[in-house]
């Protein structure tokens, strides 16, 4: 027996059909749009702005995020400030909320400062709520999908999650890791409750090319009984999996002990997929370890965008752990980053809530 | 095939067998026996500081409740005898019985979390605290029913002040009505902790805002044993983990609330001090604290117990004591694998302490034909030379541990030779016999260890080989000891694999390279903040201390690791060059950079800012201490120049 | 053989350095345990290391670190993990979104609203049920598909083969009239198979005779037969849709196949069924992952090198390319199934030929051994 599935059927579109989604559902102005996105030095931070200004009759109004983080460099300063001002254009009004990712003392406190500020926003006079990840860290974007999905709740609105992504460009951007992992602002922690009885903790890392210092902070933090790496297949590159092994071979053979038949795949550019997938691990760990306490699934997404969303979902329907770790600031491979491609269109729709289910 | 060495620390600090089995107590016996001796460790605030990987989780770990238990069950283990020894000699255990009840608490974001709520001070404090007892309070009854299977009922609270209001606020004195109370408290903190967002100040529960203070209540555990009417009694003993993740000030109102007199139960905070950081700015003036500041909290005690894992002074002793205990980890990893045990082969020293080899005969020709060139360049008689030699060899008679090979007593003849003409004026064709130069020239261990290093730049010579070398890499971090040691230890499985006709031992080149391979590796894995504003000081220096190393002269001997930084000006580094204290800190932080702060010479008192083992390996300098180049401030904001706008 | 023994052999082998050993030794566990030695032909005692020694020593020691290389950087191992994922994906990505689209048109209303309307869903729960599944070789792992999607697929529109008999499809029909009215007939029909690489087992045209050939012409035989078992009656309708879906498929045959198909249709009258019919694929290898006789990387070489023309038949002649040196119809593609390795894989990969010293022809010996279909 499986416990219910929030987002079956889901409806999310792929990025071949998202165009003519956005023309037929927001493209007959009945719509009244509020799209908060991250207004970073990302370049896929206005592509989804521009396909709603593209096909919108009605331009959304917008609340844009700027993750702020000490010591920015001063090119991505730049990018960023260029990319608000292709933003801004996109929208009727707009506002911008500066974040503060850290606090002075270096505690991460983004997830917390977005949020209070999201709050002083009024959101009665909107129609759908579209939420752009594509810019916005993890520790950001997360929490706000909750929080809008919480207030929608109420009040009956349609909440739309988009990203673009370009899985080569996450390999162009290294972030500076903070000290140490953290789990993600109002999703669950691994330790909740000392009272409560320990679980079997199942740790499912999303394997990604250099991820391994920030995957040690996670293994470091979260200490799992069990681990079940993912790995991205289908992949653009079918050799990509085979490469993660062989850079993670350590991890695998010695410092995790992932078991033979441990490794869990996922399409890199499915969402869905992953979701599914960590529900279906989660359904069966239920049974088989209800009479030891009963079993966490811990998720830290990494890398893709798309993998990231099927994290998210499954985080937020099974009330599952997610851990992270914040970037202090990032180091860009413009010259890579120039060549990658961004004309073809890789923006992914899902519809998270609203009057298209039942 | 999993490679022990390969494990995180943690995961060995998680299964109570495995970790008692690698754990050496030897910090217990260092830090904490002389202060259990003084009676001040269980009586008071104790504050345990050190750096990251110098093993203050480890002390945690082993003083919890359950693992002494767990060392009290398996007899079997070797280093059994010296674990409860050192046990006891810290006051934790008393004839073989466990006299304190240990649990750790790892303070982590949650807690810092709390500084985040829209809510005062008093409230955001208060809260913390009060989650803080709640779990030690929880965390002191599990362990007795955990590992002893101790019903709940079997335990109570022997109060120190029986009064029933002060009493009743934690739930009674039975195990049951306290163990409630506190899973009651804890629910309803953590909720408004982890809400996603807060609860309205007017919206808090009576229940989180409403006093409770188990540390002031309870002054021991009483645990009836086995149905009989006899009790056991147990000294509760908190130990807050990683204070450093606190916020400073929430950081300072937990000490300053945990220094109370009023408290009774033991209670040990444990953190990291990154130099130039507020906490440590912020440690010095508690510890300076004058009474008569101190009037916002009532009865503040002076008495806090500050314990350093690595003291700022006698760093040669701590280099001995982290070479012995690094050498008895590995030692004991080494037995954990199948191919070792085996082979019979128990020690890592065994396989890694070999000569180096000499340089191949047509390199060696090259250097005698360099030193005889040198010779000629610089004028200096054969009577000379032959002194010198003599000199050499007189150095290794006396010095008989070192290889004496003969490229090690060219390369010093060439320094000698250097060194003496330096300090001989240009005379032309005097008589060979009228030359004395001022100071009499001299082979010794610098001497030796310059030749090395430029042996190694210049020939290739393999410099960094042997058991020694591999802990001194590591700069007294566990973590980076075992990084570098697995790397040596695969090699050493594979050469068993293949039978290598030659045996296990590593051949000291191979080490050497293997060394500062994995060192490049781990440098090119740093992914901390500000890491290119490190990596540039790191180059920097380095850049700095090999052109020294490499003079001919070889002034520093095996050459300098450190620029030194006058003490005072190091001082006003983070208001004068902000961004430099942030690389410095992290830096610091991760073993990239070691700070000796009040380093004395003649007259002047410096800060030293070393390389650390890895950026050493990396770059070829010479382990030894002490060795600086004369730098300013702004010779290191030089450095990260280009980094930043 | 213990695996020391098999790694100490490789060293010898490929005469490692002891740290090119220490890091290959690692890398071969590794792969090993989580990827090669799940392969179906290996048997206890000779598995991945030891076929690999095999494997290698055919080649000169010059050219063992290319062999050896390619093996690491360009040869693509799909598991049954993956495979797996494969068929778990065919229901929720293909299939659902094409019931959807079908039922959006049909009503005329967006897709996206197709969940919030009671009739729209009735709709699209009809027209599954509606919906046959059937496998057009062993390789289409009907029963993970069944499993995966309990609840969902009935068994009765779940079948493992093409040719049924009659019994079979007049269950099929009263199972389907029984739940879905006395007249239903079959609308949508999926036919699912595993891997295509060249399309020709699929659809070809046979030159000698300029017939159309293969699996599609011979299931429109089969829905003859299916109407001629239940006497003239249709179990499938007339107009029914045929969606025929490969887990996977080289970057080749998805560009190819619905050209060959136009070219059916084109020269065939009596051929407007082709109309119907649509493809997809749950994963499509990318284009540059063949080894071409244009590729210039080193392992080149040895293809053409170690190659022994008795490989070729009459059935690589059919391809049109009777060379097998880049595999059947010289798709050149470093691809090994848990299951089996194809032919259009490099056969210097899985060919095992006697070779003849007299001709200069070289004894192939395989690594992934390769069990030839009843079917090729």
């Amino acid at each position: 027996m499986s416990a219910s599935i929030r987002w079956q059927p889901c409806i999310s579109h792929r990025p071949d059909e998202v165009e003519e989604f956005v023309v037929s559902y927001f493209g007959g102005g009945d719509s009244k749009i509020l799209l908060i996105a991250g207004a970073g030095f990302d370049p896929r931070a206005t592509s989804v702005a521009q396909l709603l200004r593209r096909n919108c009759k009605l331009f959304p109004d917008a609340v844009f995020i700027k993750e702020e983080r000490p010591n920015p460099d001063k090119v991505l300063v730049e990018r960023a400030s260029a990319n608000l001002d292709l933003l801004k254009p996109c929208a009727t009004s707009s506002m911008v909320l500066e974040v503060s990712v850290f606090a002075s003392d270096g505690a991460v406190v983004g997830g917390r400062s977005v949020l209070r500020q999201l709050d002083a926003v009024d959101f009665s006079p909107y129609s759908d709520v579209v939420i752009d990840s594509s810019a916005l860290s993890i520790g950001i974007s997360f929490p706000i999908v909750k929080y809008v999905l919480n207030r929608a709740q109420l009040s009956g609105q349609n909440v739309h999650l988009f990203a673009s992504d370009w899985p080569t460009l996450d390999h162009v951007i290294q972030p500076q890791l903070a000290d140490r992992a953290s789990n993600v602002h109002g999703f669950r922690k691994v330790t909740e409750l000392y009272s409560a009885a320990s679980v079997a903790k199942l740790w499912l890392p999303q394997l990604a090319p250099s991820g391994r210092p920030a995957l040690q902070r996670i293994f470091d933090e979260v200490q799992p009984s069990d681990t079940c790496p993912i790995l991205p297949f289908p992949s653009a590159s079918p050799k990509l999996s085979d490469r993660l092994l062989a850079e993670y071979l350590t991890e695998l053979e010695s410092t995790w002990s992932v078991d033979t038949g441990s490794i869990i795949f996922a399409d890199e550019n499915d969402p869905l997929g992953l979701y599914r997938t960590i529900l279906r691990i989660d359904d069966e760990r239920t049974l088989a370890f209800e009479a030891l306490g009963g079993s966490l699934l811990i998720l830290s997404p990494l890398g893709s965008k798309m993998l990231a969303i099927g994290a998210l979902m499954a985080a937020l329907d099974r009330d599952l752990p997610v851990y992270y770790v914040e970037a202090r600031g990032y180091e860009v491979d413009w010259k890579t980053a120039g060549k990658v491609d961004l004309s073809a269109s890789s923006i992914r729709h899902v519809w998270l809530a609203g009057s298209v289910y039942p | 095939m999993s490679n022990p060495f390969e494990k995180r620390a943690t995961e060995y600090l998680r299964d109570d067998e495995a970790f008692l089995s690698v754990v050496t107590p030897a910090p217990l016996f260092t830090f904490f026996e002389p202060k259990a001796k003084d009676g001040v460790l269980f009586d008071r605030l104790v504050v345990v500081i050190g750096t990251p990987g110098s093993g203050k989780t480890t002390i945690a770990t082993l003083l919890q409740y359950k693992t002494m238990d767990a060392l009290r069950r398996t007899t079997g283990m070797e280093n059994h005898k010296e674990l409860v020894q050192a046990l006891s000699r810290c006051g934790a255990m008393r004839d073989g019985e466990i006299v304190l009840c240990g649990c750790r608490l790892a303070l982590e974001s949650e807690y810092r979390d709390f500084w985040e709520l829209p809510y005062p001070e008093s409230v955001k404090t208060g809260l913390m605290h009060s989650l803080l007892q709640a779990r030690a309070v929880i965390s002191w009854i599990q362990s007795f029913r955990e590992a002893n299977s101790h019903s709940v009922e079997e335990i109570e609270i022997v109060p120190k002040d029986p009064s029933p209001g002060r009493i009743e606020q934690i739930g009674g004195i039975s195990g049951p009505g306290v163990y409630a109370r506190a899973c009651e408290m804890e629910r309803e903190i953590y909720r408004i902790g982890s809400a996603l967002v807060p609860p309205k100040l007017e919206a808090l529960s009576k229940l989180a805002l409403e006093g409770y203070s188990p540390f002031e209540v309870i002054d021991k555990l009483s645990v009836r044993q086995g149905g009989s009417d006899s009790a056991r009694e147990y000294q509760p003993l908190v130990i807050l983990d990683d204070a450093h993740s606190l916020h400073p000030q929430q950081l300072a109102e937990l000490l300053r609330w945990l220094a109370r007199r009023e408290q009774q139960a033991s209670r040990w905070v444990l953190m990291r001090l990154d130099s130039q950081t507020p906490q440590a700015a912020l440690l010095d003036s508690f510890e300076d604290e004058q009474p008569e500041e101190a009037e916002r909290g009532p009865k503040v005690a002076r008495e806090v117990t500050t314990i350093w894992l690595q003291r700022k002074d006698d760093r040669r002793t701590q280099r001995t004591q982290f070479r012995s205990m690094a050498r008895q980890m590995a030692d004991r990893y080494l037995r954990l694998m199948e191919t070792f045990n085996r082979g019979g082969i128990t020690g890592l020293a065994s396989i890694l302490d070999v000569p180096a080899e000499s340089l191949p005969s047509g390199k060696e020709r090259e250097l005698a034909k360099r030193v005889l060139k040198t010779q000629e360049e610089l004028r200096i008689p054969g009577v000379i030379r032959r002194d010198l030699e003599k000199e050499i060899a007189t150095y290794f008679e006396g010095a008989s541990s070192e290889g004496s090979a003969a490229d090690v007593q060219l390369a010093m003849l060439q320094i000698l030779m250097h060194r003496f003409a330096k300090r001989t004026p240009q005379v032309g064709l005097f008589e060979a016999a009228d030359l004395e130069p001022s100071r009499p020239v001299i082979a010794n261990a610098g001497i030796a260890d310059g030749a090395r290093i430029q042996l190694m730049h210049e020939y290739g010579r393999p410099y960094y080989f042997g058991m020694d070398a591999l802990c001194d890499g590591a700069s007294e971090n566990a973590e980076i000891f075992l990084q570098l040691a697995g790397r040596l230890v695969s090699l050493c499985e594979t050469r068993i694999i293949r039978a290598n006709r030659s045996g296990p031992s590593l051949p000291a080149s191979l080490q050497h390279k293997e060394l500062r391979q994995k060192a490049k590796e781990m440098m090119d894995e740093w992914r901390f903040p500000e890491r290119r504003l490190v990596n540039a000081l790191v180059d920097g220096i380095a850049a700095e201390c090999i052109a020294k190393a490499l003079e001919p002269t070889a002034s520093l001997g095996g050459g300098p690791n450190a620029f030194g930084i006058p003490q005072e000006t190091f001082e006003q580094i983070p208001k004068s060059h902000p961004r430099l204290a942030e690389a410095l800190k992290y830096g610091f932080g991760y073993n990239a950079l070691h700070i000796k702060q009040d380093h004395g010479t003649k007259h002047v008192t410096w800060c030293l800012v070393e390389l650390g083992g890895v950026a050493i390996l990396k770059h070829g300098l010479s382990f030894r201490r002490g060795n600086f180049l004369e730098r300013t401030p702004e010779d290191l904001a030089r450095l990260i120049k280009g980094e930043f706008p | 053989m213990n695996q020391k023994l098999g790694l100490q052999l490789l060293g010898e082998i490929m005469q490692w350095s002891d740290e090119q050993a220490r890091d290959e030794f690692r890398w071969l566990k590794l792969m090993s345990r989580f990827r090669y030695d799940g392969y179906e032909d290996f048997r206890a005692g000779v598995r991945f290391l030891e076929r690999l020694s095999v494997w290698l020593q055919q080649f000169k020691q010059q050219h063992r670190e290319t062999a050896y290389q390619f093996v690491k950087t360009r040869l693509v191992y799909i598991g049954p993990a993956e495979m797996q994922l494969l068929v778990e994906r065919l229901y929720p990505e293909v299939i659902e979104r094409r019931l959807v689209r079908a039922v959006s048109t049909a009503r005329g209303i967006p897709p996206y609203r197709v969940w919030r309307s009671p009739e729209a869903v009735n709709d699209l729960v009809a027209l599954r049920r509606k919906s046959l599944f059937m496998a057009l070789s062993d390789g289409a792992r009907i029963d993970e598909f069944r499993r995966a999607n309990v609840g969902i697929l009935s068994n009765e529109q779940i079948v493992v083969a093409t040719q049924l008999d009659g019994s079979k499809w007049r269950d099929l029909r009263k199972e389907l009239r029984k739940d879905q009215g006395g007249s239903a007939t079959f609308e949508e029909v999926y036919l699912i198979d595993d891997f295509v690489a060249s399309g020709t087992t699929l659809l070809r045209l046979n030159e000698e005779d300029n017939s159309w050939k293969g699996k599609l012409v011979k299931f429109r035989d089969t829905l003859r037969e299916a109407k001629e078992a239940l006497s003239g009656e249709s179990v499938i309708a007339d107009a029914a849709r045929i969606h025929i879906h490969h887990y996977v498929a080289s970057a080749y045959a998805e560009s190819i196949i619905s050209d060959r198909l136009l070219e059916m249709r084109k020269s065939t009258s009596t051929a407007d069924w082709l109309e119907r019919v649509t493809f997809s694929f749950g994963y499509v290898l990318p284009v540059d992952l063949p080894l071409t006789k244009q590729s210039s990387e080193p392992f080149h070489d040895l293809v053409v090198g170690y190659y022994d023309p008795s490989l070729e038949n009459r059935h690589s002649a059919v391809s049109g390319v009777e060379s097998m040196m880049y595999g059947y119809k010289e798709c050149g593609l470093p691809l090994v199934f848990e299951h089996n390795t194809p032919n259009n894989s490099l056969p210097l990969l899985w060919a095992e030929t006697a070779g003849d010293s007299a001709k200069g022809a070289h004894s192939m010996r395989p690594l992934f051994r390769r069990r030839q279909r009843h079917s090729e």
